[in-house]
Formats: C-alpha cells, structure tokens, sequence
C-alpha cells in the first residue's frame, strides 16, 4: 500500500529551480533514501512533504488525502515527523522534558494521561539510548547526542513518515552506528525518508534509494542497482577543477601558534585542562576525536569565542592574543569556518565587504578576484541571501569570509559535515591550494578519510587531553582507530 | 467640503505627529529592537531634547542650530553611557535588569528635570524665520511643521540608507544577526554596541529638540513618548527603517484623525490598531521557510 505518492513536484525560487517534475511512491514500511549532489534539492522534497515550503508545481497525497491545504502542524498531527539539518530542540529544558513535548494525544491515539505519557517517554529514551542523559539540559549535550534527541522528539510524536534530514551530519562513528542502530529498530510500519550524505548509512538501512541532480529525478531502485549506475557517478562524483595558488616557500618550520595551559569549557567545568600544543607555519594539522572529546571547545577558544582561563597563554608568531577579545584575535590573523557555518543574514557579498573591511593589515594574498576564482559558485550567487544558497555554496562563503579577513592561520570546524562527496572532494583541493598560499590550517572533522588526505599532521583529543599527536605518514592507524571509535 | 479640509489638515498633522515618533522610535528600535537592551529612559532623552530647545532656542535659526548641535551631543553621549552604565550586566544580560537600571535612570532625571525647570509645561518658540502659515491651496498650514516633516523625512531616508548601503550599516546588521560570529570576523562588538546606543540616543535628543513645538516639555511627556515609541517598535516589527516608519505613521494617524472623528473610542483606537496589526502580522508569517539544500 502506497503511503506517500508525490506527482510532478516542482519548486521555484526566483529564476532557479530548486525541484522540477519529481515522481515518486513510498509504500508502507519503506526505508526509503534520498542522495544526490548539494543542491539536488533533496531539502527542499523534504520542505515540501513537511509543509514548511509551498509547490509551485504538483501533488503530495499522504495516506489517500491531498495535502495542498494542509500547514506544517496539520501535517505534523497527521504523522508526518521530521528533524532539520541542525538540530532542532529546546536548549534550556531537560532531555525528559524535551521528549514529554512531543507525547501528546495525538502520539498516543489516547488521552494524554500522566502515566501513559511518562510510560511513552521511557520507551523512547531507552530505544534511542539517551536514558543516562534524561536530565541533563539539552543545550549541555554535546553536539552529537544533540541529534540524537531531536531524533528521539521525533518518535516520541508516535510519527508514521518520518523525515531525516542528514540525520548522520556531525556525528562521530560510534554515535553514527547507534543512529543506525536506531533506525533499524524502528517499527515496521513507520516509513522512512533518509537524506544523507554518508552513502554507507544510505546502503546499510535503506532498502530503495532515489538519486535527485540539479533538481530533476536521476533514477529510484534498490541500492545495489544505484551504486552499479554509470549516470550516478557522473552526476555525483564529479570534482570541479580548481585552479592552483602560486606556490610559496612558506615552510619555514617556525611556529606559528603556541598555546600552553589552555583551560576552557562551560558553565564551570573544564572541557579542556591544561593544554599544550604548538602548530608550525604553513602546516595543515588536522584534530580528530569522538565528540565530546572537545575538538570545538578547543578550535573556539582559539578564536576566543570560548572563554579560557587561567593560565591559558596563547601566542600567535610571538604576540599574546588578548582573552575574551574575539574581534582582536581576528584582526590579529586568526578566521575561523565554524560548524554550522553561521552565516549572517545578509547577502553573499556583504559577507564579502564585511570580511574585506575587518581584514588583516599587511600583504593581502586572498583578494575578492582570487577568492572568487578559487570558489567560483559564488560569483554568480553575489546579490543572492545566504540562507538561499545550498549547503555546499554556503560552505564555499563561509570559507571565502574567513579568507578574505587576510588570516595567517584558518580554523575550520567540520568543514565537511553536510556536503556531498563530490564538494568534499572540492574541499579538499581546495584546502590544499589555500595551504600552498601559505595560510597555517587547523581542522577539526570526522571525515578521517579526508582529515588524512589533506592534512599533514593529526592531533586526537580524548578525554579534554591530546592523545595521540603525529605526522600522518607515520600515523598509528590501528591506535587513531582505538581513540576515534571507528 | 468644510469638513473635507479639517480632515485633510488634521491628517497632514497626523504625518508631522507620526515623523516626530518616527526619529524617537528609530533612536528606540536600534537600541531595543536591534542591539536588543531594554531602554525604559528613552522618553527621557527625548524630554531633555525638549528643554534644550525650550532653554536655548526662540528668536533666530543660529539658536536653533545650537540647540540641535547641543541636543545631538547630549544624546550620543546619553546612549553611550547607557552602554557604559549597562556593560556590568554582560551582553545576555535580562531584560528585566535592564528595565530596573533604565527606569531608575528616567525616575531621577525626571525629577531633577522637574526641580530645575518646574512643573508647568513650558513654551517652545519657533524661530522667526519659520513662523507663521503659508497657504495651502485653500487653508493654511504652519511653515515649522512642513520643514519639520522634511527634515524627519530625510532622517528617515538617510537612516535607511546607512543601515542597507553602508559597511558599518552592514557590520551592524552582521552584530544583530550573530554577535559571537561577527566579533570572530574582527567586528569590534562592543564599538558597534555603543554605537548604535548613541545613534539611538541622539535620533531621541534630536527628536526632542525638533519636536519640541508640537510636543512641548513638561512633566510626564516622557513617558508619553516612551510608550508611544514602544508601540512604533512592537507595530513595525524592530529591524527594519520602512516597518517603523509605516508603524509611526499609523500611530501619528490613530492619535490625530482618530481622536476628531470618534473622540469616544479614541482611548482605545491605538490598542485597537496595534492588536489588528499584530493579528494580521502574525497570520502571514507564521510559515517559516525551509532552505533548500
């Protein structure tokens, strides 16, 4: 029986079409993937099943019923579940509470009793093995369990469809198996939308995969027959070229960042103690550990958007970066690509004269041409609103404005997380050319695949402390695995 | 046809009422609306505005000016030592303790206001070169007031454009949308902060000293203007120059036609016309939209 029929949807924005002429049946019970390029318009099928964005053109018939006129919340009551590209929950109340929200008369098909609901509750923190966490406040978990209990929200409203959008994006190994875990147990007759871009994911739980390119439908068939086809691979694995830097000698070896006792973390407790770490000029040194390890903890207080304490030094080329001070690290040659991006609500080239207008003093590099040049998807998006790029463009910005600051060391913070093979692939190269120009890169990524092709170095963090540091060619692999869980 | 011309009168008063809320709610929607501090003494900077112009002015235009120059000085420095006076409570400082530091700050000044200039409203005088009406068609209108609504109207223009065009426009709007981020980019934070309170600060002086001759000094007008100015900001939607300006005009209409043509309801006819905008606001953007991927 066909749950979700989807006939000849389309979506506009503008002149671009985000979706055209997509068809598609989901039975009941179906493990049902999305995959494709950024850009795809795998969010937006997402946003229009949900009712968060409107069709310009087609139907969605969920259950036998149209449902043109149909809100978000109207469609939320009817068992259509989902969960955001970020996640979604209520920071200041406990995960119990956030998971009690979503139990309502409609979850149950009950009245909404106070035993019944606390029985629902239980239920779904042990499936989704949150139950050691049920008090903490949801703003306090760490990214990955973040996810998590959005996911768990999202059972918890007892759904019939449920909607994952990149439920595995910033997730290490260890929680992207329990996610998987998770999923697999779901019940039987809960249907499933998974977009994802680990495709390992998509193979392992889904049992039909639709594959979306530049808004159209490419081909839906089991997993099997997609991975074998040849259209799949042209469309998704494709690397643009990019244009290489001038190669600088800027090897000098002379450290660039020295950091020692840094101590930082939230609401009291350290997240980091006592660290010390020291990063060479023109190095592309790479920090991996699970989540929780304090890989952000540590890329922020560099940045200063973390507030460390004493005795926390942190010397950039011999000068003190000033504590709590972000605006005067920047200027001092510190940019940061944070997780999430956290773009601005302004337009792709305000992004740009801002950057410009708070650069770095001295020798400029980076000009808007040559940033321009490398990241050449942002030319022609420069009047557009950064909200209206796809994640892989509104990576590109988050690059091109810490670039354009003039930085002598570039920070990125899961500078993969969300984006499609072929744009890590784009990264990558990328990352290489912006090194070559001499610009000191410290990354943090779950990606090991690309942490170990494009940098040189590795730190693991474990536990708040480095546990591991070596150059990557003479990296114990079988330790690293140990550390990171994979 | 009689009638006709006092509504057309009275509705151009309702404009010059509704530019004067304007400036004080564009001075009160930087502060509160985007720096978001909770500003209970920005009544106050416009009532100081007003003894200024009541003090100083009267006679030529050279007093005028002086008292616009002094007006504008008080209010950038008023805004900026409300950000000094407000730095102990940190950035995520609540609402609440600002609203205790402002209205303390407002209580006392207007008290001391009170000590120094009496508590009868005092007369502002419109400098002799901008007395007396010029005919309009077929009725008369005073000259202070139609050079008062062009200069609020340029106000308004020139705001707008800063905020869209200007780099530190766009620093501001990039500090509003993420503080942290922003500061991480090298945007000094804490300059755009104490900027925008004194930019706010002065539009509310500014107002006070211009406005003076339509809304004169006296006990209690700043609070007057303080709520008036609330409601621009909640009417029209903090964050945006057109949505204030729309907002003050609306109230500027509401306050003057409203209060010929049905003096009964007129107690009630703001809120009434806030809940309607509210309501309606409240329907066309309840959609949030999804980005595509």
């Amino acid at each position: 029986m066909t749950l979700l029929q989807v006939d000849n949807l389309g979506r506009r924005y503008g002149g671009l079409h985000a979706l055209q002429g997509v068809t598609l049946a989901v039975p009941v019970g179906a493990r049902h993937g999305i995959i494709g390029p950024n850009g795809a318009g795998k969010s937006t099928l997402l946003n229009l099943i949900a009712g968060t964005v409107r069709p310009s053109t087609g139907t969605i018939v969920f259950d036998g019923k149209d449902l043109a006129r149909l809100g978000p919340a109207a469609r939320a009551r009817r068992g259509i579940g989902r969960t955001w590209q970020h996640p979604a929950v209520f920071r200041r109340l406990t995960v119990t509470a956030n998971v009690t929200l979503a139990v309502t008369r409609h979850a149950l098909r009950a009245p909404a009793r106070r035993p019944a609901v606390a029985a629902r509750v239980q239920e779904v923190l042990e499936r989704t093995g949150l139950t050691e966490h049920a008090a903490v406040p949801a703003g306090q978990l760490p990214y990955g369990l973040q996810r998590l209990l959005e996911f768990a929200v999202m059972l918890a409203a007892g759904p019939r469809l449920l909607l994952l959008d990149e439920p595995s994006a910033g997730l290490d190994p260890e929680e992207t198996a329990r996610l998987r875990a998770a999923v697999g147990a779901l019940p039987e007759d809960v249907t499933t939308l998974l977009i994802d871009h680990n495709l390992d994911l998509v193979w392992s739980v889904c049992d039909t995969v639709t594959v979306l390119a530049q808004g159209r439908h490419l081909i839906t068939g089991a997993p099997d027959a997609v991975r074998a086809d040849e259209s799949v691979r042209a469309a998704y694995l494709n690397v643009p070229a990019v244009p290489s830097a001038a190669a600088r000698p800027v090897r000098t070896g002379r450290p660039l960042l020295r950091v020692t006792g840094l101590r930082a973390g939230y609401h009291g407790a350290d997240v980091l103690s006592e660290l010390e770490l020291e990063i060479a000029e023109g190095d592309l040194v790479a920090v991996l550990g699970r989540n929780g390890a304090g890989k952000t903890t540590l890329l922020n207080a560099l940045t200063g958007l973390v507030p460390t304490k004493p005795p926390t030094r942190i010397e950039l080329d011999g000068t003190v970066l000033p504590p709590g001070r972000p605006h005067r690290v920047a200027r001092a040659g510190v940019a940061i690509v944070p997780q999430g991006r956290r773009l601005f609500a302004l337009t792709v080239a305000e992004h740009l004269e801002i950057a410009e207008a708070t650069a770095r003093r001295g020798d400029v590099y980076w000009t808007r041409a040559k940033v321009l040049e490398l990241l050449p998807a942002l030319a022609g998006r420069l009047s557009h609103h950064a909200t209206r790029l796809s994640g892989g463009e509104q990576q590109m910005l988050a690059l091109a404005r810490a670039l354009l600051t003039n930085p002598r060391l570039l920070i990125l913070d899961e500078p993969s997380e969300g984006l499609a093979p072929a744009v890590v692939a784009h990264l990558a190269t990328t990352l290489g050319v912006i090194a070559s120009s001499g610009v000191t890169v410290l990354m943090a990524e779950q990606n090991l695949d690309l942490a170990l092709r494009v940098t040189d170095r590795v730190l693991v963090l474990a536990e708040g402390r480095i546990a591991l540091r070596s150059p990557v060619a003479s990296l114990d692999r079988d330790r690293l695995h140990e550390l990171v869980g994979a | 046809m009689d009638q006709l011309t006092t509504y057309a009168v009275t509705s151009l008063d309702g404009v010059a009422f509704g530019l004067l809320l304007f400036t004080v709610g564009a001075g009160l929607a930087l502060i509160f609306g985007v720096m978001d501090i909770m500003n209970l003494a920005h009544g106050t900077l416009y009532l100081v505005g007003a003894y200024v112009a009541a003090t100083l002015s009267g006679g030529g235009l050279l007093a005028l000016g002086v008292a616009l120059a002094v007006g504008l000085a008080v209010g950038a420095g008023g805004g900026a030592a409300l950000s000094f006076v407000l730095r102990p409570l940190g950035r995520e400082g609540s609402h609440l303790d600002e609203a205790l530091v402002t209205l303390g700050i407002a209580f006392i000044a207007a008290d001391g206001m009170t000590a120094a200039f009496g508590a009868a409203p005092m007369q502002t005088h419109v400098p002799t070169a901008l007395e007396g009406s010029i005919s309009l068609g077929i009725h008369a209108y005073p000259v202070y007031r139609l050079v008062f609504i062009g200069v609020a109207a340029l106000v308004a223009v020139l705001l707008h454009v800063a905020v869209r065009r200007s780099t530190p426009g766009k620093m501001l709007r990039a500090t509003i949308s993420d503080p942290d981020m922003a500061a991480a980019s090298g945007i000094d934070t804490g300059r755009v902060r104490t900027a925008a309170l004194a930019v706010g600060g002065a539009l509310a002086v500014g107002a006070g000293v211009l406005g003076a001759p339509l809304l004169g000094p006296g006990p209690g007008v700043d609070n007057t203007v303080l709520v008036l100015s609330l409601i621009v900001v909640v009417v029209g939607g903090a964050g945006s120059i057109p949505g204030t300006l729309l907002a003050a005009l609306l109230v500027g209409q509401v306050q003057t036609i409203g209060v010929v043509t049905a003096p009964a309801l007129a107690p009630f006819a703001l809120f009434g016309a806030m809940l309607i905008v509210l309501v309606l606001r409240g329907r066309t953007t309840a959609v949030v939209a999804g980005r595509p991927a």
